[in-house]
């Protein structure tokens, strides 16, 4: 949770980035958390939108077009 | 913490993660902003679906265009611009047809999986619930944790313009903010569960 936090405020060293990026690859939880942390932020901002899979379906896109152009 | 912070901050880090190949760098980006984006371009184009086609190809021309971003530019303003290009562009292909047909794109097979369906009347009841909840653990923070957070969130302050208003040092301020969202998680967290699967 606080390596969530400390990510979406960039409240860290580069060497902490690093650490964080490769366990984000691996560590479902932690993805979730950051994606709940924002999902708070952003509600806080104003921004309620229900949780459908939006991002997911992005990440898709972006995982599709990367794959098709190999 | 003994080593410096990031230089350039959080964003500039990332593109530069995602710039040598760390598409994961360019995936937080993505959950970063993807409701901002979505909601500048809904204002746009007021219609969800066409907003939600639109986003992800804001988000596709940024991957493909960020080698040649410099990383000391502002990442959310280029993205913000991109979007907004996208939004206006769209319309402006909408005008020039001769009919109101929706555009080629949006009658493909397979538009569930790519954009898919308006959330039922259980999610957004769930939502409602959620963001109750979140509104409920903000009103019953302590003042000073509540007005800090409530500076960064909704008036976008960094935390030197907050320390400053709010006569606390830096590191009070961060430690405010940082318990305050810990508390509001923590009570929101059950109600995030159900829809865990469609989260990042």
């Amino acid at each position: 949770m606080n390596d969530a936090l400390r990510l979406l405020d960039g409240d860290l060293t580069g060497a902490e980035l690093t650490l964080l990026l490769e366990r984000l690859k691996h560590d479902a939880a932690l993805r979730d958390e950051v994606a709940a942390q924002q999902l708070i932020r952003d509600g806080l901002a104003g921004l309620r939108t229900p949780d459908d899979g939006y991002s997911l379906r992005i990440l898709a896109r972006l995982r599709g077009a990367r794959s098709g152009a190999k | 913490m003994s080593e410096p912070q990031l230089a350039g901050g959080i964003d500039a880090a990332l593109v530069l993660r995602a710039q040598q190949g760390e598409m994961v760098a360019f995936e937080v980006l993505v959950v970063k902003y993807q409701r901002r984006v979505a909601a500048t371009i809904r204002r746009l184009v007021h219609d969800d679906r066409i907003a939600e086609e639109l986003t992800q190809e804001a988000f596709l021309s940024v991957f493909v265009a960020l080698p040649g971003f410099k990383p000391d530019g502002e990442f959310a303003a280029w993205l913000f611009t991109i979007a907004r290009n996208a939004a206006r562009s769209y319309l402006r292909s909408a005008q020039n047809r001769q009919d109101d047909r929706p555009v080629q794109w949006l009658d493909e097979a397979g538009d569930s999986d790519r954009f898919g369906v308006a959330p039922s009347p259980e999610e957004q009841a769930m939502a409602h619930q959620l963001f109750e909840r979140i509104d409920a653990e903000v009103a019953a923070l302590p003042e000073l944790q509540r007005r800090a957070l409530l500076m960064r969130e909704i008036d976008g302050l960094d935390y030197k313009a907050i320390a400053a208003a709010l006569e606390q040092p830096v590191n009070t301020v961060k430690s405010h903010i940082f318990r305050a969202r810990e508390a509001i998680a923590n009570r929101a967290r059950p109600l995030l569960a159900p829809t865990r699967d469609r989260r990042w």
